[in-house]
């Protein structure tokens, strides 16, 4: 029998050990009266049947909670607070502190309550601080390599709800080298790298999956979308590469045309003719803005030409001049008889057939006479002509008119 | 040589340090027929040289496992390896080749391919190779690895080996088993310009596969996408239209400018044949002409100028552009 047993009916019940049922039930019955008289000796003491003196009350037990251990997080949850830091009461901290000490526990145990920390905080999605969690738990490099990895994965897991994909990729990389096995990392792996469309990656983790089960269906079937993907992207990098080609041989083919016509081109007399590209045909006017000098589907090119009326400042733009065309054509369309004169014409003086047109040699500062009957292929052609901001232009005057004299007054003759 | 042949049985029933001073005259005796029937008929020999190719002294083992490759070469010698009972040839060979350290996995390649070759071995060795863990979806894997080997073995006999298995109805059928991933990996060896040996023998394996036609669907289904594989090495740089590009297959889209055929025509009527055989039920006949494998092929039959090879594009042409509804189902 017992010792607690053998104590009590010594010193209890005198040390009596057979009991007649009449005697069992005189001693119950006495029994129920001390415990009545009991009951009352608490009330008639004085103080009323109190209750703990920190009991929580109606006051006071929402503030209370929030700094017990155990059912803040609850409070706190109910209240909608996640992934803040939550201000640990001065009791929480202390166990904290005695979970977490190195002195009071092992490598192993401190990984192992890190990682439940981890575990706990990813539950109620604080991934931040379930990194954190984890990663001081590795920091331990405890000896238990099962552990370990478990850390790295659960680690994957947080980053990947972060969507730090390639942070997870290497946890799970680092979980699986320490345990090869390891589906659920390589899962997570394959899934992480189809999030950053990283297909060959996708392909050798999937890949790694199929050697420890090789009918695995999940595998499969990313290891055949990877391959489509990658398919396409193939396909859509050669279709981009092609037409940059041709847009390049396109402009190639056009400088040359244009450099082969005999016309000069730029500012810079300088520059050597080989060394013109593109950017020196980029129109610098704001009305000519986005339309470049063109070929045509005849061969022939398209130049964008300004017309400059130097008495009234104003200019004309004209988008399309096809270069075979005569500049005489464009005058009578512009400024024929029957055309209304333009909004700046005041005096009705720009008609076609008293108009000149001009070029600017600047080299040698002279103002030189177009013939109107030439094309503007011809017309560029001419030595002294040099086309900037590859846009033609042509000085329009009124022959004989005031203006006109005082204007040819700035050239040489 | 029958004294030759005394001597060296007492040595190799006697010690293998002994034997292995001898392991060179071994392997010359490999350089004759007559050098080889006598090794062959002595089973304690071939089990001393099996027991060599693990051997640390390197020229050792390199000279055991190249012993073993020529007597393997001759029939005879391969069909006495395969009977030795205590050691399973076909088993060490695996072992050797799925070993990423094994420095002389080539070889062991080798030995492999000498010993599926003949009809009536290849049989044997393949029960016993489905009988281990590896199996043929094993052997395919670390022939589709790149780099598996650490120490510079290529591997590329085992392309050969798969091509002797493909001979097989069991072999077809485990080179195409759908729930797994086997058949997919050999695809994008139609186009590998390191060995022309490895590209023609899986080149070969694939054409085999095709020989049935209940898997016709699944091989040109959207996930295996066999066409586009037979179809690349043919096809030149990129000659057609915007429109006419999207209609083909993607992997045919846009081609580079400097694309090159394949350049051997034997292997390129290999690849005809192939696609001739795809074409064998209607159904498919109509999803490679929805393909507009036309296409691909008219640029070929203008820069094609092996007689063999246009005999079969031309028959091929034919059968794709005939119309809808004429001839019969099943060619």
């Amino acid at each position: 029998m017992d010792d607690w047993k053998e104590k009590i009916i010594n010193e209890k019940l005198g040390g009596k050990r057979n009991w007649t049922d009449e005697e069992r039930t005189e001693l119950a019955h006495h029994l129920d009266i001390e415990f009545d008289k009991r009951l009352a000796s608490i009330d008639s003491s004085g103080k009323p049947a109190t209750r703990p003196e920190d009991a929580w009350t109606e006051d006071n037990w929402k503030e209370k909670m929030s700094e017990h251990p155990l059912f803040a997080p609850y409070l706190a949850e109910q209240e909608g607070k996640t992934d803040i830091e939550l201000k640990p009461s001065a009791l929480s901290e202390g166990l904290a502190q005695l979970k977490f000490d190195p002195e009071h526990n092992t490598p192993v145990e401190l990984a192992q309550n890190y990682k439940e920390d981890g575990v706990y905080n990813f539950k109620y999605k604080n991934y931040r601080i379930a990194i954190k969690a984890f990663t001081e738990g590795l920091k331990q490099k405890c000896k238990d390599q099962e552990l370990n990895a478990q850390l790295y994965n659960n680690r994957a897991a947080a980053h990947a709800h972060l969507e730090n994909y390639r942070s997870a990729i290497k946890d799970c990389d680092d979980a699986v080298k320490i345990k090869p096995d390891y589906l659920k990392a390589i899962v997570r792996a394959a899934q992480c790298a189809t999030k950053i469309a990283s297909w060959d990656e996708v392909i050798s983790w999937c890949d790694k999956g199929l050697q420890h089960n090789s009918t695995d269906e999940t595998f499969l079937k990313m290891r055949t979308t990877a391959m489509k993907e990658k398919k396409i992207n193939e396909r859509n990098l050669r279709k981009r590469l092609q037409g940059e080609k041709q847009k390049t041989a396109k402009e190639q083919n056009l400088l040359t045309r244009i450099l082969s016509s005999g016309v000069c081109l730029g500012d810079k007399e300088t520059k050597g003719s080989q060394s013109l590209d593109l950017s020196d045909l980029e129109p610098c006017h704001p009305a000519a803005q986005g339309s470049r000098v063109l070929l045509n589907d005849d061969d022939e090119l398209i130049w964008p030409v300004l017309f400059l009326y130097p008495e009234f400042h104003e200019t004309d733009f004209i988008r399309e001049f096809n270069e075979n065309s005569c500049l005489c054509d464009h005058m009578e369309a512009m400024f024929g008889s029957d055309i209304p004169p333009a909004p700046w014409d005041t005096n009705h003086s720009y008609k076609s057939s008293d108009l000149c047109i001009f070029f600017e040699d600047v080299k040698k500062n002279k103002l030189c006479k177009v013939d109107p009957k030439m094309s503007l292929k011809q017309v560029l052609q001419d030595s002294r002509y040099v086309v900037k901001g590859g846009t033609p232009g042509f000085i329009i005057l009124v022959k004989d008119s005031k203006f006109f004299k005082e204007f040819i007054e700035k050239y040489e003759w | 040589m029958k004294e030759i042949g005394d001597e060296i049985e007492f040595l190799a029933v006697c010690r293998t340090k002994h034997f292995k001073n001898v392991k060179k005259h071994i392997f010359e005796l490999t350089g004759t027929k007559d050098g080889i029937a006598l090794l062959s008929s002595n089973s304690q020999i071939l089990k001393c040289v099996l027991g060599l190719i693990r051997d640390s002294e390197k020229f050792t083992a390199k000279d055991a496992v190249r012993t073993l490759v020529n007597i393997s070469a001759e029939e005879s010698g391969a069909s006495s390896l395969l009977a030795l009972t205590e050691i399973d040839i076909v088993l060490e060979m695996v072992k050797c080749i799925q070993d990423q350290d094994y420095v002389h996995a080539d070889f062991a390649c080798g030995v492999l391919a000498n010993l599926t070759r003949p009809k009536s071995l290849c049989q044997i060795v393949f029960d016993r190779l489905s009988a281990e863990s590896t199996k043929l979806e094993g052997l395919v894997y670390v022939l589709c690895q790149m780099n598996y080997n650490k120490h510079g073995a290529k591997l590329h006999l085992l392309a050969p080996v798969i091509t002797n298995f493909s001979q097989l109805p069991g072999g077809r059928s485990q080179l195409m088993d759908r729930k797994k991933c086997v058949f997919q990996r050999l695809l994008p060896f139609t186009e590998y310009h390191e060995s022309k040996g490895r590209r023609k023998s899986i080149i070969a394996a694939i054409h085999n596969c095709c020989f049935e036609k209940e898997n016709h669907d699944w091989l040109l289904s959207e996930d295996i996408d066999l066409l586009s594989r037979l179809l690349l090495p043919l096809a030149g740089p990129d000659t057609f239209t915007s429109e006419e590009n999207e209609s083909l297959p993607i992997d045919l889209q846009f081609l580079e400018d400097d694309k090159q055929r394949e350049e051997d025509p034997e292997i390129r009527k290999l690849l005809l044949e192939t696609i001739m055989q795809l074409c064998i039920t209607r159904k498919c006949r109509e999803t490679l002409r929805s393909q507009n494998v036309y296409f691909i092929l008219r640029e070929l039959h203008k820069w094609e100028t092996d007689k063999l090879c246009l005999l079969v594009l031309e028959d091929l042409i034919n059968i794709l552009i005939r119309a809808n509804g004429m001839g019969p189902d099943d060619l």
